[in-house]
């Protein structure tokens, strides 16, 4: 059989012994105890004491603490204020399947590469699927003249979401060859968000467009005039953080760009 | 500290009863053994108890009685019953010159009432006295809360409010209901939502 339950009294004394965690979880114990444990005679020195300013600040300022046991209300905001502070930025309101990326090569005037993926198909670069890295695949033109003109080749990685784009990548004759004209990188630092994000908290980012090449079956090898033609085998976008110089995860590179789109 | 002085032991049931006719409510009160003045307790079942006055005072309820002059004869207390008003009395006895209330006290000076009375520290023995003092079941700690409360005593309050909330501190929800007997009378979503606002408290 279950004890009987205490004397009204008994509830009222222990409450005013209570600290502030107990007294929340004794809120939830029965509505009875709930209208005990609420009495602003117990919350009220407990604000006080903890947020002194910020409790005397809020009540007189907000709508929302003029409920019913105000102050309880209001301790319970401060208090779940503070780990709020640490906890993850939320979840990205664009997601990857939303996204579609074009990119674009130019040699001098000329379009040499042109890649368009739905986000749905984008491959994630490498064996980590959640870093903003991905795989665009093999362009439609697959033969490009890469050295010694590396200056005239102009790069564009462009981002549409519903009818609105942004431009991540546009870099005209700034290709880094590397990897003895295995690889070509274009990259661009982008502005900082016009607001907060998780993105900016991490340092600014860095687009970044890389091209694999390989040799190209119908060209000679040499080449004329020292010209040497390359197959494009694959082209890789990523946003990078400047500051750790690694690729960002996913959820931050979307949180990036849902500055470029407002909703 | 109070045990060499303790004059009239106070926890043993009184036998005879003070003659109270025909004193006025300004004379001083009773003497007990070695010239001290007592004054007897009567509980709900008609227990007698002789306690000195001055731990008496601990009492706020007892203080207002005894200035009104209702210390002559026994001060019946319906409300207490004979075990609660032989540990209460016991308590007050082991806590004389408590600071927590002996200060109380001392504005209440008249005429040097209270010289013996001086605050003192509580010591290792009282406070073990007070741990065996709420080393008792549940409903016997809510009767002395119950008692503390009706007889405002701030020393008793503090030791029995103590035990109490030391007893809920560390329990969760489902054993505070357990402990005190309670029905969740929430539905799911209410309960819910009150978690979800007190979420902090429950890491």
């Amino acid at each position: 059989m279950p004890p009987s339950p205490p004397p009204w009294e008994v509830v009222v004394l222990l409450s005013h012994r209570l600290d502030p965690k107990t007294l929340a979880l004794a809120s939830c114990v029965s509505r009875s105890w709930s209208a005990v444990m609420s009495s602003d005679d117990l919350w009220r020195p407990i604000c006080h004491s903890h947020f002194p300013s910020l409790s005397s600040l809020l009540l007189h300022s907000s709508a929302s603490f003029t409920s019913r046991s105000p102050y309880r209300s209001l301790f319970c905001f401060l208090r779940s204020a503070s780990p709020r502070r640490r906890r993850d930025p939320p979840l990205p309101r664009l997601a990857l399947s939303q996204l579609t990326f074009s990119v674009d090569v130019f040699h001098g005037e000329t379009p040499v590469l042109s890649v368009v993926k739905r986000g749905c198909a984008l491959k994630h670069a490498g064996s980590e699927n959640l870093i903003f890295r991905f795989d665009m695949g093999k362009g439609a033109r697959e033969v490009l003249e890469v050295e010694p003109e590396a200056a005239k080749l102009r790069a564009v990685w462009g981002v549409v979401v519903e009818g609105a784009a942004a431009v991540l990548v546009d870099c005209r004759g700034k290709g880094r060859v590397m990897g003895a004209g295995s690889e070509v990188w274009f990259s661009e630092e982008l502005p900082p968000p016009a607001c907060c994000s998780g993105a900016a908290a991490k340092g600014q980012l860095v687009a970044e467009l890389g091209m694999r090449l390989g040799p190209c079956e119908g060209a000679r090898a040499g080449g004329e005039e020292g010209k040497a033609r390359r197959r494009v085998m694959g082209v890789k976008v990523g946003l990078m953080s400047m500051a750790s110089w690694r690729y960002v995860r996913v959820d931050d590179g979307l949180r990036y760009l849902q500055h470029f789109f407002p909703c | 500290m109070s045990s060499g002085d303790s004059g009239p032991s106070s926890s043993k049931q009184l036998v005879q009863q003070p003659a109270a006719a025909g004193r006025s409510p300004n004379q001083p009160p009773l003497l007990g053994a070695g010239g001290r003045k007592v004054i007897v307790l009567k509980s709900g079942d008609e227990e007698e108890f002789e306690v000195d006055l001055l731990d008496a005072m601990q009492s706020r309820t007892l203080r207002r009685a005894i200035e009104d002059g209702c210390g002559d004869g026994p001060m019946p207390l319906p409300n207490l019953t004979g075990p609660v008003l032989a540990k209460v009395v016991e308590l007050f006895r082991r806590h004389r010159g408590d600071p927590r209330w002996a200060d109380e006290l001392q504005e209440t000076e008249k005429e040097g009432m209270f010289k013996d009375y001086a605050p003192q520290k509580p010591t290792a023995e009282v406070k073990g006295f007070d741990r065996e003092f709420v080393s008792v079941d549940r409903d016997a700690l809510f009767d002395l809360l119950r008692a503390a409360n009706f007889l405002e005593a701030p020393g008793l309050l503090d030791v029995t409010c103590d035990a109490a909330a030391d007893a809920v501190m560390n329990m969760t929800v489902e054993e505070v209901r357990e402990y005190f007997g309670l029905v969740n009378d929430y539905t799911p979503e209410e309960e819910a939502a009150l978690r979800k606002q007190h979420e902090w408290a429950f890491q």
